[in-house]
C-alpha cells in the first residue's frame, strides 16, 4: 500500500513476517514485523495497534505514534495550492486584511480566523497580489473553505 | 443543612462527566444539559436526567444562565454544579441561583466578584500580605493607556482580559515592535471571549514556574490548603501537563505557599473550592497571580496525592458540613496528561472530526467525555481527555503516563498524543526542569517499522461509516426530560 507520510510517497507491504518499506527515490528496507490480533510484533516488541481507514487515507496508531497517512492522488496543477488560501480550521472570520487588488509579501496578514477562543492568523505564502476574498467578517467557515485567491502580479 | 438530593451539572465533555460520578457514589441524582450538537453525548448518558438547552453555539446554550435556571427549575433540581469555563465563574449566574433558591455549589456571588476581578483581586492579596506582581493598578479600557503602561514596565510583559482567566485572553509581548497591533489583538480577544476588552498589564517574569494552591473552605470559617500542583508547561498559556506535588517545593516552602493561599481566601471570604495561583522564582521568591473560584480541569492530581474526592466535597459543603480535614502530605506523585484536539504537525490548530476508533489503556485514570463514534465538535474546548497516573515517586508516575500515552487508541481526529509522550521523555521533564516560558524541545516522534506494519495490515479493512451511530435503541440511556 501507499502512504503520503510527511511530503513522501511511501509504500509498505507486509507479507510472511516482513514487512517492505520503500521510500521516494530510495532502497527498500526490510523489516521483521507481524500482527498478532491487536498487537503488531516487531524485534522492538510487542505493541498495540490500530487502524481506522477512510475514502481518502488511513488513521493508524502504533508504538506512540498516531497519524492519518492520506492515499496518494493524482498531482494536482503545480502552484494552485499556493493560489488558494484556505481556512485551516472550522471557526470564525474575525477579520479580513486584504481586497482584491491588493498586492502582498509573503508572510503578510490577510485574514483572522477564531476557534475555540483562539485567534489564527492566516499569512500569504507568497509574494503575489489579491485576486479576490470569499470571506467576511463574522463569517462561519468550514474547514478547507477558501478565503482569499492570489495571482501573480500583474 | 441545605438539602441536596438533585443537582444540575451546567456543562459538558469530561468534566460533566466526572461530576456525575461521584453524585452517583453519593446518591445524589444528577441531571445533564445538552445543546443540539450534544443530544448523544457521553456526559448526556453519565447522568441520571438530561434536558436539552438549545442549539450547539455555546452562547446559546450552555452559557445561558437563564435557560439554565430554567432547566433546574423544571428538573426540581436543588442545585447546580457548574464546574469549569462556562457559567462557573460568572457572578450573576451565582446571584440569580440563590435569588431562585437554587444552591450554587461554589462560592458566593461576592467572592466570585472579588477574584474575578483581577484587579480586585490584587488588592485583596495586597491586603492579605501576599506579594503580587507588578503592573498596571486597575484595567485598562484604550490602546492608547495599555500602550503608556506597556513603555513605562518596559518588556516583556503579559496583557490580561480583566475579565478573562484559565489561560484565555492572556497575551505575551516581547518586543516594542507593532506593539499597538499585538495590544490591539489582545483587546480584540479579550472582547471577543469575556464581552469585556479591558486588560490588566504585568511584568513577564522569566524563567518562572507556575505552582497553585488547592484551596477547600466551608462555612464555618475553616479553610484548609492542600498540596499544591505544579503547571508550568503550557502552550499559548493553556496547561498541558500537570503534577502534584510541585518537583521544586520543599516542606517550608509548601507551609509559605499555604499559608499566602489561605490567608487570600480568608480576606476573600471564599467557601468552597478554589485555586490560588501562584507564580515561582528559581530563588523561591513567589507572586500571586490569580484565584480562580471553580474546581480547576488538573484537579484529579490532587486527588490523587491526597486521597480526596473534591467534587464531594463540594457538595458537601455546599449542604453546609462542618470541614475537617487532617493534615494530608502528599502520598507519592501523579501527573496529568491533557489530550487535546489539535493537530501538532500543522502548527497545533484545533481539529474536529468523527472519532473512528476509541480505546483506554489499563493502569490510569482516564477523564474524558468521548465515545466512538461520536463527533468531537468544533463548537466546544479542544480538552478531549486527561489522562493522570500515579506513582510512588515522580519517576514511576510519569514512566506508568508515557506507557499509557502509548497504548491509547484515538482516531478520526488530530490529537497531541504523540507531542505529550515526547514532551514527558524530554531531560528537562525527566529532570523537573520546566518554566512557563517556553517548552522544552520537543522532538516529532519518528514512526517505527510496528508503526508502518500497522498501516500496511489495513489492506482490506473495512472502511468505517463517519460519526453514524447506530440505532438510537442501542444506546437508549436513561429518561429524559424533553426541552
Amino acid at each position: 500500500m501507499k502512504f503520503v507520510w510527511r511530503n513522501e510517497i511511501i509504500e509498505a507491504v507486509l507479507e510472511n513476517g516482513e514487512l517492505h518499506l520503500s521510500r521516494d527515490g530510495r532502497e527498500r528496507e526490510t523489516f521483521e514485523a507481524r500482527i498478532d490480533g491487536d498487537r503488531v510484533i516487531t524485534p522492538a516488541g510487542r505493541f498495540r495497534f490500530a487502524v481506522a481507514p477512510t475514502r481518502d487515507g488511513v488513521w493508524v496508531t502504533a508504538e506512540g505514534v498516531t497519524a492519518f497517512l492520506e492515499y496518494p492522488k493524482p498531482t494536482a496543477a503545480a502552484g494552485a495550492a499556493n493560489d488558494e488560501i484556505r481556512s485551516p480550521m472550522t471557526g470564525n472570520v474575525v477579520s479580513v486584511n486584504v481586497a482584491p487588488g491588493d498586492a502582498v509579501k509573503e508572510g503578510d496578514l490577510l485574514a483572522v480566523v477564531s476557534a475555540m477562543k483562539m485567534e489564527f492568523r492566516i499569512e500569504s505564502p507568497r509574494d503575489g497580489e489579491v485576486e479576490s476574498v470569499s470571506c467576511a467578517v463574522d463569517q462561519l467557515v468550514d474547514l478547507g473553505a477558501i478565503l482569499v485567491r492570489l495571482k501573480d502580479r500583474s | 443543612m441545605r438539602r441536596i438530593g438533585k443537582v444540575l451539572i451546567a456543562n459538558r465533555g469530561e468534566i460533566a462527566v466526572r461530576v456525575a460520578r461521584t453524585l452517583r457514589e453519593i446518591g445524589v441524582t444528577s441531571v445533564a444539559v445538552f445543546s443540539e450538537a450534544d443530544r448523544d453525548a457521553p456526559h448526556v448518558t453519565a447522568c441520571d436526567e438530561a434536558i436539552e438547552i438549545g442549539p450547539a453555539e455555546a452562547a446559546l446554550s450552555y452559557l445561558k444562565a437563564d435557560t439554565i435556571l430554567e432547566a433546574a427549575r423544571k428538573t426540581k433540581a436543588d442545585a447546580i454544579h457548574p464546574g469549569y469555563g462556562f457559567l462557573s465563574e460568572r457572578a450573576d449566574f451565582a446571584e440569580a441561583c440563590e435569588a431562585a433558591g437554587i444552591v450554587f455549589i461554589g462560592p458566593s456571588p461576592g467572592a466570585i466578584r472579588l477574584m474575578g476581578s483581577k484587579n480586585d483581586a490584587r488588592i485583596t492579596a495586597e491586603e492579605a500580605l501576599v506579594p503580587v506582581v507588578p503592573g498596571s493598578r486597575g484595567a485598562l479600557d484604550s490602546d492608547d493607556e495599555v500602550l503608556a503602561v506597556v513603555k513605562d514596565l518596559g518588556v516583556p510583559v503579559m496583557l490580561k482580559a480583566a475579565a478573562g482567566g484559565g489561560g484565555k485572553g492572556m497575551r505575551r509581548i516581547e518586543s516594542a515592535d507593532g506593539l499597538s497591533e499585538q495590544v490591539a489583538a489582545a483587546r480584540r480577544e479579550a472582547k471577543a471571549a469575556f464581552g469585556d476588552g479591558s486588560v490588566l498589564v504585568e511584568k513577564l517574569l522569566d524563567p518562572v514556574r507556575h505552582v497553585e494552591v488547592q484551596i477547600i473552605a466551608d462555612h464555618h470559617g475553616n479553610v484548609h490548603a492542600l498540596v499544591e500542583r505544579e503547571c508550568s508547561l503550557q502552550r499559548r498559556f493553556q496547561k498541558i501537563i500537570e503534577e502534584s506535588p510541585s518537583p521544586v517545593v520543599d516542606g517550608a516552602l509548601r507551609e509559605k505557599l499555604q499559608h499566602s493561599a489561605c490567608e487570600l481566601a480568608r480576606r476573600a471570604g471564599y467557601v468552597n473550592a478554589g485555586t490560588v495561583e501562584f507564580l515561582l522564582c528559581p530563588d523561591g521568591s513567589y507572586y500571586f497571580l490569580e484565584m480562580n473560584t471553580r474546581l480547576q480541569v488538573e484537579h484529579p492530581v490532587t486527588e490523587f496525592v491526597t486521597g480526596l474526592d473534591l467534587v464531594r466535597l463540594q457538595v458537601e459543603i455546599a449542604r453546609g458540613a462542618k470541614l475537617d480535614l487532617p493534615d494530608l502530605p502528599p502520598r507519592g506523585h501523579a501527573i496529568e496528561a491533557r489530550i487535546y484536539a489539535e493537530n501538532p504537525e500543522a502548527g497545533f490548530l484545533p481539529t474536529s472530526g468523527d472519532l473512528l476508533r476509541l480505546a483506554w489503556p489499563e493502569g490510569v485514570r482516564v477523564d474524558h467525555g468521548l465515545r466512538e463514534g461520536g463527533v468531537v465538535s468544533p463548537h466546544y474546548d479542544p480538552l478531549l481527555a486527561k489522562m493522570i497516573a500515579w506513582g510512588p515517586d515522580r519517576e514511576q508516575a510519569r514512566r506508568r503516563l508515557v506507557g499509557a500515552l502509548r497504548d491509547t487508541v484515538l482516531l478520526g481526529v488530530h490529537t497531541n498524543l504523540g507531542f505529550l509522550i515526547s514532551l514527558l521523555e524530554t531531560e528537562e521533564f525527566r529532570e523537573g526542569k520546566m518554566s512557563t516560558g517556553a517548552l522544552p524541545d520537543v522532538p516529532l516522534l519518528e514512526p517505527s517499522a510496528a508503526f508502518w506494519a500497522a498501516a500496511a495490515s489495513s489492506r482490506g479493512a473495512k472502511q468505517r461509516k463517519s460519526g453514524a451511530s447506530v440505532s438510537p435503541w442501542d444506546r437508549i440511556g436513561r429518561w429524559r426530560v424533553g426541552p
